[in-house]
C-alpha cells in the first residue's frame, strides 16, 4: 500500500489542536485551582509544556522514519517484542481514553441538560459518531479537523470574551505558587489533557512536506494551549480559586454566568454544551481513529475500515464502567498520569534508542512506505 | 438491496424507532413546566409545622433541624395570562386573572420543600427562569449553607439570578404586586437591575456573592429589601455576612460608600453637603468613581491605603444667596468640603464593618494576591484573616471633582 | 409530385416483424446505391411508415432522375424551395452533363450553393441526418447523397432565466436549442480554445450532447473523465439534461446535488474560464456545470457583476438564509422544549403563553406546520398562474391565522416556519435549497428526542457526511476545508478581482493564472482627470459660457 503524501502543514495543526480541545476543558479549572490556586494559569502553562515536550519527542523521531508510524518504526528501533508490548500499550491506552472522554461527556450532558436521558444513550451516541466517521481514510479525517476547528475554537473565545467583564484580576495573583509537589501533580493532570496529540506519531508520514512537521506540531499545540490558558484565566478571574473549588464542570459554570450581549440568550450552559460536542466529536475521532489505525498497523491488516465497528462494543463496555462521577474522575486522573508514561516516556526513550543506535529510516521519502 | 439503499431504509427506521421507543426522555414543553420565577425562604411558624405531611422522609425520622424548619415561597408564572407581546386590548387585571401563582411549602431544607411543592403541582417545577431569590433576614442570620448547596447543585439555576435579604417575611417580598410591572417578579428583577444600572448598587449576583464567601479574603453582602406599603419594595441598604451568615445591614446611603471604597465605576448616590453652613446645603451627585488601593505590611500589619477619586455634579441647592457656582474657586472649596465629609464618612464606615469583622470590601484579597508570602504566614483561616483586618490600618485620601453644574448659569 | 408511400401493407409489415434496433442493423452495413429505385426502396422501408416523410423525384440535367427526401416537420420549406429545389431545377438550362461523376461535379461546385451542404455514402448516418431534419438529394447513377441542412424546428426565443434573474446583469437565458446556446456561450468567448466536443446519448433519443471547455484551462483529465462518464450512460431515452445529471453524478443517494445546473450562458461561461466543463443537450435549456462544490449553490452570477462590497454583503445574507433555512425549526424545538432557560425571561413566559392551548408537543407541531407548507408550496406550482398567485398569500394569511385562532399552532410556530420557508427561497440553487429542505424533518425529529443536544448531532452526521462527499474527486467542502486560502477569497466574502489572481486550485486548471504573467494590476492608478486644480481654465470658460449654471454651483465649479 503506498502512503499517499497529502497532509499539509495546517490540516496537520488543525488536527492536533481539535484533538487537544475537547471534555477536558470542562473540568480544567477545577484541575489548575485545586493544584495551584491562583496559580492556576502557571500549571496549565506547564502542562502545555509538557504536551509540547510530548509533541516535539515524537516530530523527531517521525522526521529520522518520514514513511512510518510510531507502531512500524519502534520494531527496528528495540526490536520486535518489546515494540509490540509497547504499541498493544498504546492501543489499549487510546481505546481507554476514547471511553473515558465519551463517558465523561455523555456525564456531562446527563448532568446539566438531558436529565432523564440514560447515559448509555449520550455515550454510544457519541461513540457512533465517532466510530462512523472514523472509517474513512486520513484524508477525510484531515479535511473533517479542518472543517470543525473554527467551530471549537469560536464558543470557548466568545464565552472567555464576554466573561471577562466579571473578571476580577486581583484572584489571579499571586501568579507563582508555592506548594511544589501539589503544582507537580496538577501540571501531569493537565499535561494528560494534551494526550490527543499523540495523533502526529501517526500523521507525519502521510504529511506532504514532513519537514514542516516542526510548524505543525507547534501551532497545533499552541493554539489549543492558548485556549486553555484563557479559558483557566477567566475561570479564575470570575469565580476566584476557592469557588472553583466548589465546581465540578468551573468552564460550563462559567458559560452559565456568561449572557450574550442585549440578552438573546440569558445564559449559554446549554448552549456551550450543544455547541461543543462538536469539540468532544473530534476528540473522540482522533483517539478513536488512532486506536484502530494502530491496531491495523500493528497487525499488518489492509486497512482500518472494518476494525471501526469492531471494537465499537469494547469502548463501550470501557466506557460504563466507572459507577459515579467521583470515581469517573479519579480514574481519569489515574489513567492520565499513566498515559504521560506512554505518550512522552515510550516515545523519548524510543528516540534515545535510535540516536545511540543511529537507526533511521528511508531517506527518500516518496519510496512506499509498508 | 444496494447498500447504500438499505443505509437509507436503516437510517429511517432508526429515526422513527427512536422518536417511538425513546419517548422523548427530557421533553417537557415549556408550558408544561411550572415555570418558577422567584423564591423566598422563611422561618416556618410551629403550626405550619405540625400540618407538613411526610412527603419526603417520616417526620420523626431526623430530629427538627437546630435552626428550624423552613416555609419556602414559590412564585410561578401561569402561562396564558402574560401577554404575549404589546398588552392586547384592555390590560385590565382583574384579581381573578393573577398572571402569577404563588405557592409555598415547608420543608426541613429548601430541596425537602420544594419536593413537597412539587407534590401538590401537576406540572413540573422548572428553574431555569429562577430570577430572585428572597431570604428573610431571620434565615440569613442562621446561615445560608445549606441554601447555597442546594442552589449551586442544581444545575438549572443561574449564577446571574440575584439573592436577596428581605426585612420581615420574605414571603411578603414575593406577595407585593407593583403597579408597574404585571409579573411581581419581574418587577423585583428590574428593582434589581436598575439599581445597578443607576450606580445605586454593585452587580452583585448570587455567583458573585458566592466567590465572595468563598474567598478567604473577603466577606459577602446581599442586598437588603423591604416592602412599603404592601406594595413598594425600597432597597433599603445591605446586608452584610460573616462566612455564610449575616451579622447586620447598613443604611442605604452607606452602600454609596462601599461602591466608592470598592471602586464601583458608575456612582449614582447624591449627598447633601451644608455648604457654606448648615442652613444652605447643596446635593452633590457622584457620577464616576475611581479607587485605588495600595497594601503594605507595616510592623507584621496590614496598611491599605485606598485612594478614592470622585467626579460629579451639582444636582441642586437649597437656598439662592451666598453660593454661586460661576467661579472656579467657588467650586474648589466646595470640592474641597466635600472631599471632608467624604472621607469621614469612609473612615466611619470601614471602622464599623472593621468592628463588625466583616469584610464585605476585600480587602483581605489584596493581601493574599500582592502579599503571598505574608498572607502565608500570618493568616490561616478566612476566621484569622477576619482578626486581622480588625486592626488593619486604613488610610483615606478623596480627589473630588466637579465637573458640571447643570443649565444654570449660577 | 409528393407521395405518401405508407400503403397499409408497409405498416402492418413494419409492424408485425420489428423489434427496436432492428432498422439500424439493417441499415449498419448499407450503402448508397447507384440504382436510384434501391435507394428509395431502403429509404421507404425504414422511414416510410412516417406521415410527415417526403419524397419528391424529379430529373437533373434534364436526364438523370433524382430525389429528393425529408421530414416535412423539420425542414424550412421555404429555404427547401428557394436554395434546393430552385438551382437543381435549374439545372435543365445548362445543357446535358452525362457521366455521374460530372453530374455529382456540377451539382456539388456549381449547382447547390448552399453553405451547409456536404456528401455521404453510409445510409445509417444519411438516415440519422433526415431525423435530425436536413434533406438528402439521390441522383441516379451516384453512390453518394447530398445532405443540406434546411432544418428548423420549434424553439422559443431567448429569455430572461426565470429561475436565476438578477437585477444587474445580463438577461440571456439558455433555451431548448442546442444551436442557439452554443451560439451565447461563442459570442461571451471568442477564443479558438472553446471547444465543443458532441456525444450521442440514449438509445431512442440519440440526444447531442455538447460537452464545453475551454482548451488549455479545463484540466485535460477532466475533459477526459467527463466524455467517458458521458459516454457509459446505457439508457434508452434522455430529455433533459436532469437525466445526465443524476447518470454522471459521484453519490447518487446522498441528498445533496453534486453538479450545479444554470439557465444563464454568463454563469456557465464563468464556470469554464475558472476550469470547469459545461455539458449542454440539445432539448434542455439548463446547462450542467461539474466539478461542483457547495459554495457554488449560493454563489450567483450577480456576486461578480455587482461591487465586491455589496457582494460579499448580500452573499453573507444569503449563507445566513440557508443555514437558517435548515437549523431555524429544529432550534425553536429543542429551546421550546428542552432548554427554554436559554431565552430572556420575559420572553419565555409569552411563548408559555402562546403555547397553552396547543395540545401538540412542539415538535409535532412544527412538523405539521412544516409539512402543510410544504403541500403548499407545491401546490402553488402547479395550479393556474391566474390563481397560483392570490392562493399563496391567501393561503398564509388564512392559514396560519386559522391555525393559531383555532389552537392548532401557537403564534410563534407560524412566524418561525414562515421565516424558514421565506429563507429557504434565498437560496439561489434550487436543488441545493432543497437538500437542506429536506434534510429539516430528520433535525426536527432529532431536536424533538435530544434538544439542542440533537440538533448539533444532526449537524454533525451532516457535516460528515458532506466532507465525504467528492464531486469529480474535488471535495465537496473545498475551498474551506481542505484549507485553501486562495479559494476562501471568493467563498463567503467576494473578495475584489484584483486580489483573486488565479483560478481555483482545486481544479487543477491547466492555466493556473488569472492575470496575464506580465503581471499587470487589474486595479488602476487614480489620475484625478476632472479635478478643478487641473480643469481650471477650461472650468472658468464654461462658467462664462453658461452664467445662468454658476449661480447653483459657484462654490462647486470654481476651485478655491
Amino acid at each position: 500500500m503506498n502512503i499517499q503524501k497529502q497532509l499539509t502543514t495546517i490540516q496537520t495543526a488543525a488536527i492536533l489542536t481539535s484533538s487537544i480541545i475537547g471534555v477536558g476543558v470542562l473540568p480544567l479549572p477545577l484541575f489548575a485551582a485545586r493544584a495551584a490556586g491562583s496559580a492556576g494559569p502557571l500549571i496549565t502553562a506547564g502542562g502545555a509544556a509538557a504536551g509540547f515536550l510530548g509533541v516535539f519527542i515524537l516530530i523527531f523521531l517521525g522526521r529520522r522514519f518520514q514513511n512510518q508510524s510510531i507502531i512500524q518504526y519502534s520494531p527496528r528501533v528495540i526490536g520486535k517484542p518489546i515494540a509490540f508490548a509497547g504499541s498493544m500499550l498504546i492501543i489499549l491506552f487510546f481505546a481507554v481514553l476514547t471511553s473515558l472522554a465519551a463517558r465523561e461527556f455523555g456525564t456531562v450532558v446527563v448532568t446539566s441538560v438531558l436529565r432523564k436521558t440514560p447515559l448509555e444513550v449520550t455515550v454510544i451516541v457519541m461513540l457512533l459518531l465517532a466510530a462512523k466517521q472514523a472509517r474513512k481514510d486520513i484524508r477525510i479525517f484531515a479535511y473533517t479537523h479542518l472543517l470543525y476547528l473554527p467551530f471549537i475554537l469560536a464558543p470557548g473565545l466568545i464565552i472567555v470574551i464576554l466573561s471577562l467583564k466579571n473578571a476580577e484580576w486581583l484572584y489571579l495573583q499571586p501568579i507563582w505558587g508555592t506548594e511544589w509537589k501539589r503544582m507537580g501533580t496538577g501540571v501531569l493532570t493537565v499535561a494528560a489533557l494534551f494526550q490527543g496529540s499523540f495523533i502526529i506519531g501517526f500523521l507525519i508520514p502521510y504529511m506532504r512536506r514532513p519537514e514542516r512537521s516542526v510548524t505543525a506540531g507547534f501551532w497545533g499545540v499552541s493554539i489549543a494551549a492558548c485556549l486553555y490558558l484563557l479559558i483557566v484565566i477567566a475561570a479564575i478571574g470570575v469565580f476566584g480559586a476557592e469557588e472553583i473549588k466548589n465546581l465540578l464542570w468551573p468552564t460550563l459554570e462559567l458559560a452559565k454566568t456568561t449572557s450574550l450581549p442585549a440578552n438573546i440568550l440569558e445564559r449559554l450552559d446549554a448552549a456551550f454544551i450543544a455547541v461543543w460536542v462538536a469539540a468532544v466529536f473530534t476528540t473522540l475521532y482522533v483517539s478513536y481513529f488512532l486506536t484502530i489505525l494502530a491496531m491495523s498497523q500493528l497487525f499488518r491488516l489492509k486497512d482500518h475500515k472494518a476494525l471501526s465497528f469492531a471494537i465499537l462494543p469494547v469502548i463501550f463496555v470501557i466506557a460504563m464502567l466507572p459507577q459515579s462521577v467521583a470515581q469517573l474522575y479519579e480514574v481519569i486522573e489515574w489513567v492520565g498520569r499513566f498515559g504521560l508514561l506512554i505518550t512522552i516516556a515510550y516515545p523519548a526513550f524510543l528516540l534515545l534508542v535510535a540516536s545511540i543506535r543511529r537507526a533511521k529510516g528511508e531517506s527518500n521519502s516518496n519510496a512506499p512506505a509498508r | 438491496m444496494h447498500p447504500l439503499v438499505r443505509r437509507w431504509v436503516l437510517l429511517c427506521i432508526g429515526i422513527v424507532m427512536l422518536l417511538t421507543l425513546t419517548s422523548c426522555w427530557d421533553r417537557r414543553e415549556i408550558e408544561e413546566r411550572a415555570v418558577v420565577l422567584a423564591i423566598s425562604i422563611d422561618k416556618a411558624t410551629d403550626e405550619e409545622v405540625r400540618a407538613k405531611e411526610e412527603i419526603s422522609h417520616l417526620i420523626n425520622e431526623f430530629p427538627p433541624p437546630e435552626t428550624g424548619f423552613i416555609k419556602l415561597t414559590a412564585q410561578i408564572a401561569v402561562p396564558g395570562r402574560i401577554p404575549l407581546g404589546p398588552s392586547e386590548g384592555g390590560g385590565a387585571s382583574s384579581p381573578s386573572m393573577e398572571p402569577v401563582w404563588i405557592l409555598s411549602a415547608i420543608g426541613y431544607t429548601v430541596d425537602d420543600a420544594l419536593v413537597t411543592l412539587q407534590q401538590e403541582l401537576a406540572d413540573r417545577l422548572f428553574y431555569g427562569h429562577l430570577r430572585i431569590i428572597v431570604i428573610s433576614e431571620e434565615i440569613a442570620k442562621d446561615g445560608l449553607d445549606n441554601i447555597n448547596d442546594y442552589f449551586r447543585r442544581n444545575p438549572q439555576i443561574r449564577r446571574l439570578t440575584w439573592l436577596v435579604v428581605s426585612e420581615g417575611m420574605a414571603a411578603d417580598l414575593i406577595n407585593a404586586s407593583p403597579e408597574l410591572e404585571r409579573v411581581p417578579a419581574l418587577y423585583l428583577l428590574a428593582t434589581m437591575d436598575h439599581a445597578v444600572e443607576l450606580g445605586k448598587f454593585p452587580n452583585e449576583f448570587l455567583g458573585k456573592f458566592w466567590t465572595k464567601i468563598s474567598n478567604l479574603g473577603s466577606d459577602g453582602f446581599l442586598p437588603y429589601i423591604k416592602v412599603k406599603d404592601e406594595e413598594n419594595i425600597q432597597l433599603a441598604g445591605l446586608a452584610y455576612f460573616q462566612g455564610d451568615k449575616m451579622i447586620g445591614k447598613t443604611n442605604p446611603i452607606e452602600i454609596g460608600v462601599l461602591m466608592a471604597i470598592v471602586g464601583v465605576p458608575s456612582g449614582g448616590y447624591s449627598v447633601l453637603t451644608p455648604y457654606p453652613d448648615e442652613s444652605h446645603p447643596v446635593l452633590f451627585r457622584t457620577t464616576h468613581r475611581q479607587t485605588n488601593i495600595t497594601t503594605e505590611i507595616k510592623n507584621g500589619r496590614p496598611e491599605f491605603t485606598i485612594d478614592v477619586a470622585l467626579e460629579g455634579s451639582i444636582d441642586e441647592k437649597l437656598k439662592e444667596g451666598i453660593i454661586q457656582f460661576d467661579r472656579q474657586s467657588t467650586v474648589q472649596a466646595f470640592q474641597e468640603e466635600v472631599e471632608q465629609r467624604a472621607k469621614k464618612t469612609y473612615e466611619k464606615f470601614i471602622a464599623k464593618m472593621q468592628q463588625e469583622e466583616s469584610d464585605i470590601f476585600g480587602f483581605g484579597e489584596y493581601i493574599r494576591a500582592k502579599h503571598p508570602s505574608y498572607w502565608r504566614q500570618s493568616v490561616h483561616s478566612s476566621d484569622h484573616w477576619r482578626s486581622i483586618f480588625k486592626d488593619a490600618k486604613m488610610n483615606i485620601q478623596v480627589t473630588v471633582k466637579v465637573r458640571l453644574v447643570g443649565m444654570k448659569a449660577n | 409530385m409528393a407521395k405518401r408511400p405508407n400503403t397499409e401493407q408497409n405498416r402492418v409489415n413494419s409492424n408485425s416483424q420489428s423489434t427496436f434496433g432492428q432498422k439500424n442493423e439493417q441499415l449498419e452495413k448499407q450503402n448508397v446505391q447507384t440504382a436510384l429505385q434501391e435507394n428509395e426502396r431502403i429509404l421507404e422501408e425504414v422511414l416510410g411508415s412516417s406521415y410527415d416523410f417526403v419524397i419528391r423525384r424529379f430529373t437533373v440535367f434534364d436526364q438523370h432522375a433524382a430525389f429528393l427526401v425529408y421530414l416535412s416537420n423539420m425542414v424550412e420549406i421555404e429555404g427547401l424551395n428557394e436554395d434546393v429545389l430552385r438551382p437543381l431545377f435549374a439545372t435543365r438550362q445548362l445543357g446535358s452533363v452525362t457521366s455521374p461523376e460530372q453530374v455529382m461535379h456540377a451539382l456539388q461546385y456549381q449547382v447547390l450553393y448552399h453553405a451547409n451542404c456536404q456528401l455521404d455514402t453510409g445510409m445509417l448516418r444519411i438516415v440519422h441526418e433526415i431525423l435530425q431534419g436536413k434533406c438528402a438529394v439521390f441522383v441516379d447513377g451516384m453512390q453518394e447523397a447530398f445532405l443540406i441542412g434546411v432544418r428548423q424546428v420549434q424553439r422559443r426565443a431567448v429569455e430572461q432565466p426565470p429561475t436565476e434573474q438578477v437585477i444587474q446583469g445580463p438577461r440571456e437565458g439558455f433555451i431548448e436549442s442546442l444551436d442557439r446556446n452554443i451560439g451565447l456561450i461563442r459570442y461571451r468567448v471568442q477564443t479558438p480554445d472553446f471547444q465543443t466536443d458532441i456525444i450521442h446519448v440514449g438509445k431512442i433519443t440519440k440526444s447531442k450532447v455538447a460537452v464545453c471547455y475551454i482548451q488549455g484551462i479545463a484540466n485535460d483529465e477532466l475533459i477526459k473523465e467527463v466524455k467517458q462518464r458521458l459516454s457509459e450512460i446505457d439508457i434508452d431515452a434522455v430529455l433533459d439534461v436532469g437525466y445526465l445529471e443524476q447518470l454522471i453524478e459521484d453519490h447518487p443517494y446522498s441528498p445533496f446535488p453534486q453538479v450545479q445546473n444554470t439557465e444563464r450562458p454568463d454563469k456557465a461561461v464563468a464556470n469554464m474560464v475558472e476550469g470547469r466543463v459545461t455539458i449542454l443537450m440539445d432539448g434542455s435549456p439548463f446547462a450542467l456545470i461539474v466539478p461542483t462544490v457547495f459554495s457554488q449553490f449560493y454563489q450567483t452570477a450577480e456576486d461578480y457583476s455587482s461591487r465586491f462590497l455589496q457582494a460579499s454583503f448580500v452573499r453573507l445574507a444569503r449563507v445566513v438564509a440557508l443555514v437558517f433555512s435548515l437549523v431555524f425549526p429544529s432550534l425553536y424545538v429543542a429551546i421550546l422544549s428542552y432548554n427554554p432557560e436559554l431565552i430572556p425571561t420575559q420572553f419565555a413566559v409569552a411563548v408559555a403563553g402562546g403555547r397553552a392551548g396547543v395540545p401538540f408537543p412542539s415538535f409535532v407541531e412544527v412538523l405539521i406546520m412544516e409539512v402543510s407548507m410544504e403541500v403548499l408550496r407545491e401546490a402553488t406550482i402547479r395550479l393556474p398562474q391566474q390563481v397560483g398567485g392570490a392562493l399563496s398569500i391567501v393561503g398564509v394569511l388564512v392559514i396560519g391565522q386559522a391555525a393559531v385562532s383555532a389552537g392548532f399552532a401557537s403564534p410563534i410556530t407560524v412566524v418561525v416556519i414562515a421565516l424558514t420557508t421565506i429563507g429557504s427561497f434565498a437560496t439561489p440553487a434550487y436543488n441545493a435549497a432543497f437538500a437542506l429542505r429536506m434534510l429539516r424533518f430528520p433535525m426536527i425529529a432529532l431536536a424533538g428526542m435530544f434538544g439542542l443536544y440533537g440538533v448539533m448531532i444532526g449537524l454533525i452526521i451532516i457535516a460528515n457526511h458532506v466532507l465525504s462527499l467528492k464531486s469529480f474527486g474535488v471535495s465537496y467542502m473545498s475551498p474551506a476545508s481542505p484549507g485553501n486560502f486562495q479559494g476562501m477569497k471568493d467563498l463567503v466574502f467576494r473578495l475584489p478581482f484584483w486580489s483573486m489572481k488565479y483560478r481555483p486550485s482545486i481544479l487543477h486548471a491547466s492555466n493556473y493564472k488569472r492575470t496575464s504573467n506580465t503581471g499587470t494590476q487589474m486595479k488602476h492608478s487614480h489620475h484625478h482627470t476632472l479635478d478643478p486644480m487641473k480643469m481650471k481654465n477650461q472650468n472658468e470658460g464654461a462658467a462664462d459660457e453658461y452664467p445662468e449654471a454658476t449661480d447653483d454651483h459657484t462654490d462647486g465649479s470654481h476651485s478655491n
